[in-house]
């Protein structure tokens, strides 16, 4: 009986979780593989259409493969810059130097303000012609009007908010152990030597936990090109994200957008998968030995 | 067990303390409400300015929401408008919600079909088709004509653009013509008058021409947003004197040839540099005025819609509108005279009645109209032009070029013209400005994915 309490009880701790989850994450799940087998527009009536949606994706639509390429390439862009640099400023802020937590405080700052609209205006403005940053440093690149740039653009702004990776490695950081450091500096290992063979070892696991959720967020983020570029120019910055909303919102094609969710959805676990696969070749587990 | 017991009994309480708290700051906001109601009627009593109108007729507490676009002028117009109905009718409450067009279209049609729209809301003419494509979205102001006065509209003006068959669905907020915003000091400067601009060959001879005479000099400041969607409409519109597409049976009204002969022009803007080379150009799309080069008045004409241009829009004193070049032989003008908004109220609103007497206020209303002048381009009542014509409201040049609108405004607006399909041009727009590839195979491109999006309409 007292079993069955305890039961009963662990269910009502977790029930907000699970509604929430049926109702804001599942129920649309399931909804929007329906939806894309219709041709639902919005607020309109709808037919089944099979798989016609996913049929006009490969066969008709010029710009998707174009759209996948573009966010192909910002992943690849995006995450290890942003990786490399939240790593590089956690280990400066592991030093012991006076006034270490304000360094700290302040350097997680632009991750609590985040990829907003205000800021994406904010960097529209600043990567201009005849913006901030090409008068600060001299220059007259066209950061985005130019094709060639306008990508590389957006993505300093995503490794701008490089706060939540920065923080997890710096809790790895402070877990690796120093005895370890020491008997390898004893053994005449010089600090590049520690940093690739015992440093980044250790904190391994923490890479791959980032670098799965930040290609994760990555593939959803479409903000700072819809605001900063708008997808252009001629599409360099038209990231699936972006597709899809303006497939469901401006053209009104939800069945269709629907569809390349679930596609971008199955590129997710294809990316996701092979990071898995290739983490047993470089991710080291302590306590699995070595 | 205790503890456990004890922990979920606090996580009980935490839940039913939170929502009492919304409770208790919904009971302060009503509480304020009605202190703020309270007052506004006392005010509204002494100035004894309330008229004898649906709201006036009614004690029901009655909240609206509207939701517009503009810029910060209209805004603040609007407001204002807003707080004077709020004290003549202390029982109505109009909630605010403005912002800039960016995502406006997108979540006016999300909202529609998620039946949470605005009760008063504004749109744009040419978005009318995708608005009518989620369903019974509008409420047929014809019923409340007698709330709402509408005799000071132009009748013509209303049949063109407030109509879905026999129902009224929305009011153009004002007249709207395109403007050739023109700098003539600086064409002068070139040694080119405007005057003799009368053809896209002499247009483009011009622009060749104040390029060569300083090579930081465009003639033509334009987005490829609007040279992808306005002026396509308009190039076909003198070619073919109809929209761009039959909306009856989804068909196209144009041919292949029309198609390469308006990508030829806009290509020839670009190669000939009459316009600035589209990555310089690309940052200020839709705000064209903040192009450095236009304020430096190295651009010397920007089209646009007069409902567009605000003040601090241009500040060169030299400044006259353009008439619109045409192509030989043009079957019709080309040029853009519609509402630069419509004002609509929504199926979903409660209380229609009072969201027409609102409107009634917002159109006819003497201290409405001298508070909005001229915040969505020239009034569209007669009575609304009368008084900011006398008060000088209006900028002269915006007058000339809404006149010339009125007089030889373009038959065919292109309103009815789904969002899918401007996209198609305004793609093949940027890829010419880049050139990306040649005008012939754009056009084959063009002409083919027309083809497929207008199969899928029918």
């Amino acid at each position: 009986m007292k079993r069955r309490i305890g039961k009963i009880e662990g269910y009502l701790y977790i029930l907000p979780w699970i509604a929430g989850f049926l109702l804001l994450q599942f129920l649309p799940l399931i909804n929007s593989f329906r939806y894309s087998l219709t041709n639902i527009r919005l607020g309109g009536d709808y037919d089944f259409i099979g798989l016609d949606n996913y049929v006009r994706m490969f066969t008709k639509d010029r710009d998707l493969a174009g759209s996948m390429w573009v966010t192909l390439k910002y992943i690849l862009l995006s995450v290890p810059s942003k990786l490399l640099f939240a790593l590089a400023v956690a280990m400066l802020l592991n030093m012991r130097i006076k006034g270490i937590r304000i360094f700290r405080t302040i350097y997680y700052l632009p991750s609590i303000l985040g990829g907003s609209v205000a800021i994406s205006a904010l960097w529209r403005v600043m990567f201009m012609k005849s913006g901030i940053i090409n008068n600060l440093f001299g220059l007259s690149v066209n950061w985005l009007g130019d094709p060639r740039y306008a990508l590389a653009t957006i993505t300093l702004i995503d490794v701008w908010q490089f706060g939540s990776s920065m923080v997890l490695f710096f809790a790895a950081l402070k877990q690796v152990s120093q005895d370890l450091k020491d008997a390898a500096q004893i053994d005449g290992a010089g600090k590049l030597r520690v940093f690739f063979y015992i440093t980044l070892p250790m904190i391994s696991p923490i890479i791959l936990f980032n670098l799965v959720m930040q290609t994760i967020n990555t593939l959803q983020n479409y903000t700072s090109a819809y605001v900063v570029t708008g997808g252009g120019p001629i599409k360099s910055t038209y990231v699936m994200g972006l597709k899809i909303y303006e497939d469901a919102f401006v053209k009104s094609n939800l069945g269709y957008a629907s569809a390349e969710s679930w596609l971008l959805f199955v590129f997710l676990l294809a990316l996701t998968g092979v990071i898995f696969l290739s983490s047993r070749f470089w991710v080291f587990y302590a306590d699995e030995g070595g | 067990m205790k503890r456990k017991l004890a922990a979920l009994g606090l996580s009980v309480v935490m839940v039913f303390t939170l929502a009492a708290c919304s409770q208790d700051q919904v009971s302060t906001a009503t509480q304020e409400e009605s202190l703020k109601e309270t007052t506004a009627a006392q005010t509204a009593e002494e100035t004894q300015a309330a008229e004898t109108s649906a709201a006036a007729q009614t004690d029901e507490d009655v909240t609206l929401r509207f939701m517009w676009w503009g810029s910060d002028v209209r805004h603040q117009a609007t407001l204002d408008v807003i707080a004077q109905y709020e004290a003549l009718h202390p029982n109505v409450r109009i909630e605010a919600e403005y912002g800039g067009y960016d995502g406006y279209f997108e979540k006016l049609t999300t909202q529609l079909s998620g039946g949470t729209a605005a009760d008063i809301f504004q749109y744009n003419a040419n978005t009318v088709s995708d608005l009518l494509a989620i369903g019974d979205v509008f409420t047929d102001l014809s019923d409340y004509t007698d709330i709402l006065d509408i005799s000071g509209f132009d009748e013509g003006f209303l049949e063109s653009f407030s109509y879905d068959g026999d129902t009224m669905i929305a009011l153009p907020s004002g007249i709207n013509g395109g403007i050739w915003l023109t700098n003539t000091a600086l064409l002068d400067e070139a040694g080119i008058s405007m005057e003799d601009i009368k053809t896209w060959d002499d247009f483009i001879a011009a622009g060749i021409q104040l390029h060569e005479y300083n090579n930081d000099y465009y003639l033509f400041n334009i987005d490829i947003d609007t040279l992808g969607k306005e002026l396509f409409g308009s190039f076909m519109a003198q070619l073919t004197g109809e929209d761009l597409i039959d909306t009856e049976n989804y068909e196209l009204n144009f041919t292949r040839d029309d198609l390469e002969k308006v990508f030829t022009l806009i290509d020839s803007f670009y190669k000939n540099n009459v316009v600035e080379p589209a990555a310089d150009s690309a940052p200020y799309a839709l705000q064209i005025n903040t192009n450095p080069k236009w304020i430096n008045h190295e651009l010397a004409m920007a089209y646009g819609a007069t409902s567009n241009v605000y003040t601090g829009y241009y500040d060169f004193t030299e400044a006259a509108a353009m008439d619109m070049p045409m192509f030989e032989g043009a079957k019709e003008s080309g040029i853009l005279y519609m509402p630069p908004q419509m004002i609509a109220i929504s199926s979903s609103c409660e209380h229609p009645e009072i969201a027409a007497d609102f409107l009634n206020y917002f159109y006819n209303d003497e201290n409405a109209i001298n508070t909005l002048k001229d915040c969505r381009s020239i009034q569209p009542t007669e009575k609304g032009r009368e008084i900011c014509e006398a008060n000088g409201y209006l900028d002269p040049v915006l007058v000339s070029a809404v006149n010339k609108a009125v007089e030889t405004g373009t038959n065919h607006q292109n309103i009815y013209t789904p969002a899918e399909i401007v996209t198609i041009f305004q793609d093949a727009t940027e890829k010419l400005a880049y050139g990306q590839a040649d005008v012939e195979s754009i056009t084959d491109e063009t002409m083919t994915l027309l083809e497929e999006a207008l199969e899928r309409f029918r």
